[in-house]
């Protein structure tokens, strides 16, 4: 075949995907700005969120108990350890163009707003003092190439972590390494293609290493730091759509790369990628089929956290564990609402609360310091 | 009134659209969409992002309205925007997380799927760099001349020419294909 016919069939394509996008909405949208309206509309509802909470409709005086039906698991098969609400979550409100980033106490109380506009998936550094961004949470002019960034917790004092020489390479980093010295990233390039998983200091943002060149962006560390989990790219079957990933575990020092979950089996948003649990058995992931769901490390005993089926909770979306390991803080929509409320749960599904209840905001819980 | 040749949608094909040009903005988008839609699915080929990618475009277009609205020829503007937007890296992965957040709480991407063969063409052509991506999409795309390519790419069209050839030979390269005949 040669370039000019395989390239008309694929112009082709195209032109099919979008007379059918045409035709599958022109029932309710036809080929009017209605449909550019909407988007502006988005945007602009998702200017209005930043107002909307700084008003303080989001303050949380309590948590409400949903349910406290133990789920099916076996008694003792994921202990339930005591543990009380305590420490402090990061979460994110999206849409449109804005990506504003918000504190809140596990036990509840007023939203903190931080007044940064994100990319997805901020952290806080294993000491909670700061929080690691990206450099699109800064000036326009320091934007590009994508770098890691950190912000104190309160969000003030950006500080552009630039320690990279190569300009062509964009790193998007999401998490510390337990003692705080390294930050895990996904690399891509100018023209987004993958790059690889690196790590760089977090004092600077140099001493760039690459753990692996697999198609992939980090999600956690081990509790020890030596192990790194990642959502990528199964090698044999690719990523069957947009929103099926795989998750992977490798050393921090590229060695022992191995996939733990079934191919396409995670919904590979940065907020959703999970995390290692503090006891180091446990890796918490959000399933293709927006279930809250574990595996062990070594990708045995994977299954979902059973939610009781009358507590209303719908689609699962974001998850991430106590600094103790006894609670799992998630986001998900209650079922009948289009937008997600933060909710905690023990890692065998009893005790589940709901820490926000915001039915016109989506929240989207990143991280959980102690 | 001064009527100019307008860019095209792919409907049309590469057949010339007389428009006026103090037209509305909504008939503006109304044609232009598809074309432009089209445009960032194959540059950045996210089947949930390209809509909001074109849409970030004209949003972009009718913002600045009474100044784009007076060019020759806005969807040339549009284009250069849409096809800069689609190899942004970073924007573009912006882009397509918060539309993926909206397919997690269940809203469906509009554009279906492309074949394998088409998947694997286009990723060949995003590969290539900046520049003969964009160049390649735009002229295969809309069966546009290589001087309308050089209008949208702000470029000559010596190097347009020099994009093509490169970007096709590479293309060919990774897919293994057979070269055409002069």
């Amino acid at each position: 075949m040669t370039f000019d016919s395989r390239a008309r069939a694929a112009v082709l394509d195209i032109h099919r995907a979008v007379e059918v996008m045409e035709m599958t909405t022109s029932t309710k949208e036809p080929r009017t700005v209605e449909r550019f309206d909407r988007f502006r509309d988005r945007k602009q509802r998702n200017r209005r969120i930043g107002a909307i909470l700084v008003a303080g409709a989001l303050v949380v005086t309590g948590i409400v108990v949903v349910s406290m039906n133990v789920g099916g698991k076996e008694d003792g098969a994921i202990p339930a350890t005591p543990g009380a609400l305590e420490g402090r979550l990061l979460f994110e409100v999206y849409g449109g163009d804005r990506s504003q980033l918000y504190a809140i106490d596990a036990a509840g109380g007023p939203v903190q707003d931080l007044g940064l506009d994100v990319d997805p998936g901020a952290h806080w550094s294993p000491d909670g003092k700061t929080i690691l961004v990206t450099s699109t949470a800064g000036p326009a002019e320091t934007a590009l190439p994508g770098r890691p960034a950190t912000v104190a917790s309160d969000g003030s004092d950006f500080r552009l972590l630039d320690g990279v020489e190569d300009r062509t390479l964009n790193l998007a980093c999401l998490v510390f390494s337990p003692d705080g010295t390294r930050i895990a990233c996904g690399g891509f390039n100018d023209l987004g293609a993958p790059t690889g998983i690196y790590t760089v200091r977090a004092t600077d943002g140099g001493g760039l290493r690459m753990v692996t060149d697999a198609d992939g962006v980090p999600a956690d560390y081990s509790p020890e730091g030596e192990q790194i989990v990642f959502v990528g790219e199964d090698p044999d079957t690719g990523s069957s759509s947009d929103e099926a990933g795989t998750l992977f575990v490798v050393g921090s020092d590229g060695t022992n790369l191995r996939e733990i979950t079934e191919p396409n089996a995670v919904l590979p948003l940065p907020f959703t990628h999970g995390g290692w649990s503090p006891d180091g058995q446990w890796i918490v992931f959000m399933g293709a089929d927006r279930t809250l769901r574990l595996v062990h490390p070594d990708g045995t005993d994977e299954h979902a956290v059973p939610l009781d089926p009358d507590a209303g909770v719908g689609e699962v979306v974001g998850a991430t564990w106590s600094p103790d390991g006894a609670w799992i803080a998630f986001s998900a929509r209650s079922v009948g609402e289009e937008d997600s409320d933060i909710y905690l749960v023990r890692p065998d599904g009893s005790e589940l609360q709901q820490l926000t209840e915001t039915p016109s905001v989506g929240e989207y819980v990143t991280d959980w310091t102690a | 009134m001064a009527f100019l040749e307008g860019s095209r949608s792919v409907a049309e094909g590469s057949e010339p659209v007389a428009v006026e040009a103090s037209e509305t903005f909504e008939d503006f988008y109304v044609r232009e969409f598809p074309a432009v839609v089209g445009l960032a699915y194959a540059l950045s080929g996210s089947r949930s992002g390209a809509e909001d990618l074109a849409q970030e475009a004209f949003l972009a277009a009718h913002r600045g309205w009474d100044r784009v609205g007076g060019y020759d020829d806005p969807g040339v503007w549009v284009r250069r925007v849409v096809a800069n937007l689609s190899v942004s890296a970073i924007r573009r992965r912006v882009v397509e997380t918060k539309a993926l957040a909206r397919i997690a709480l269940g809203q469906t991407p509009a554009l279906p799927e492309l074949s394998a063969e088409s998947v694997e063409f286009w990723r060949a052509v995003r590969s290539l760099p900046r520049r003969q991506a964009q160049a390649i999409a735009l002229h295969y795309l809309e069966d546009l001349p290589v001087a309308e390519v050089a209008r949208i790419l702000g470029t000559a069209e010596g190097t347009v020419k020099k994009h093509l050839f490169e970007g096709r030979k590479k293309v060919v390269r990774l897919l293994r294909l057979e070269e055409d005949e002069a």
